[in-house]
């Protein structure tokens, strides 16, 4: 990456733009999260030891997406996905104070670890949508990010990430839980099997990168739709684990609810190739 | 693997002024972030201690509205907080969601007489979220 802090107004004039579309991606993804109340209360009732976790887990993730998507196409190259993640960081933290604060979640006189826990999980949603946003509203004027160049493990982690952000809009509500018990063992079996199918149909039906080498279904089935989905299950499970709900759960309560969040995990896996 | 697209040729350009100040703000909101949470982690985890106290009463409609304060001053988060004013044989009753821990919150009990000074306000019990 080349460093020059000559001015440039153009150069300026251009990045601003991008960050205005950045403002505008972390706004558009996490707003169902940040008119979630659970969403408000995690802020608080979450240990600080997971809230830890949540937000060092989320670094090297949005490192990824922002390798693979970015503000704009003029990023390309580690540095530059190494200062799109701080900037999309900075973008979600400031989006989210804005919101909540016009929502009037903020208490006044809360505990300065109160407003951190809130906006640290609100931020990380909306550095995602923050990094997603030079794909999804640049208006197709330019071609951003080098997902085509995307290898077998990238698209996988691509995977994790689409299925994260689904697992991580749906988690902090207690249907998932609730779902999840009203389901029988047969239910559950079905739900399986109807993420998988629809999971490989998305994945083949978009086509991955290396597809025309994988052109048989069955192929692509073990390639990347059962990977890809045993991949989805494991975030399911980090998401509930973070939000608290395997406390206290028993394996076959843990399983159910890991599968059911996994359902939405599984289109959002499949979806991150239209998305990223 | 599929060629690059409407890519420029050579290295991409140097970021903008802007660019760093922004990405600089997100280091510093981040690490101030992680800072207060291992902090807090680091500390001692007292369990939630929630007490309520009377902090202003007036009447409305022959009635009488008290305004209880109710602070948790433990570590831990307190869910379902029921508050409790006996005021003789009457019983008022509020029930908060949450209290934060270091918190505090706000609860209205509904008396029949002035309470101030006869009433007993006290937290039934509570939950853990």
């Amino acid at each position: 990456m080349i460093v020059s802090l000559a001015f440039d107004a153009r150069r300026e004039r251009r990045y601003a733009r991008d960050l205005a579309r950045a403002f505008g991606g972390a706004l558009l993804f996490s707003l169902p999260l940040l008119m979630t109340m659970e969403m408000w209360w995690f802020g608080f009732i979450l240990e600080p030891f997971r809230l830890a976790v949540f937000l060092l887990a989320a670094l090297p993730l949005l490192l990824g997406l922002a390798f693979y998507a970015g503000f704009s196409a003029r990023h390309r190259g580690l540095g530059h996905a190494l200062l799109d993640t701080l900037v999309a960081l900075a973008v979600g933290f400031l989006t989210a104070a804005a919101v909540l604060s016009l929502f009037g979640v903020f208490q006044p006189g809360a505990p300065p670890r109160q407003l951190v826990g809130q906006l640290t999980l609100q931020a990380v949603a909306g550095a995602m949508g923050a990094l997603l946003a030079g794909r999804q509203l640049s208006a197709g004027e330019d071609e951003v990010g080098d997902e085509a160049q995307a290898t077998w493990p990238g698209e996988l982690f691509l995977m994790v990430a689409g299925a994260l952000f689904l697992a991580l809009n749906m988690a902090p509500t207690e249907e998932m839980i609730l779902i999840a018990y009203r389901m029988t063992a047969g239910h559950v079996a079905a739900l399986l099997v109807v993420s998988l199918l629809l999971m490989h149909a998305v994945v083949y039906g978009v086509g991955f990168a290396g597809q025309e080498e994988q052109g048989r279904p069955l192929t692509a089935f073990f390639h990347y739709t059962l990977p890809g989905y045993g991949l989805v299950l494991l975030t399911s499970l980090y998401v509930l684990w973070v939000f608290g709900r395997t406390d206290g759960h028993g394996l076959p309560e843990t399983v159910d609810a890991m599968v059911v969040l996994g359902f939405p995990g599984a289109l959002g896996a499949a979806a991150a190739r239209l998305l990223v | 693997m599929a060629p690059r697209k409407n890519k420029a040729p050579g290295p991409p350009p140097a970021p903008a002024l802007l660019e760093w100040a922004a990405g600089g703000l997100g280091g510093l909101i981040v690490l101030a972030a992680l800072a207060v949470i291992v902090v807090e982690a680091r500390g001692p985890r007292d369990p939630a201690e929630v007490s309520a106290r009377l902090d202003s009463v007036r009447p409305a409609g022959g009635r009488w509205l008290a305004e209880v304060e109710v602070r948790n001053s433990g570590d831990e988060t307190a869910a379902a907080v029921e508050v409790e004013g006996r005021l003789g044989a009457a019983t008022a009753t509020a029930t908060l969601d949450y209290v934060p821990a270091h918190g505090r919150e706000r609860v209205t009990l509904v008396f029949d007489a002035d309470p101030r000074g006869r009433a007993e306000i006290a937290v039934a019990g509570w939950s853990e979220p």
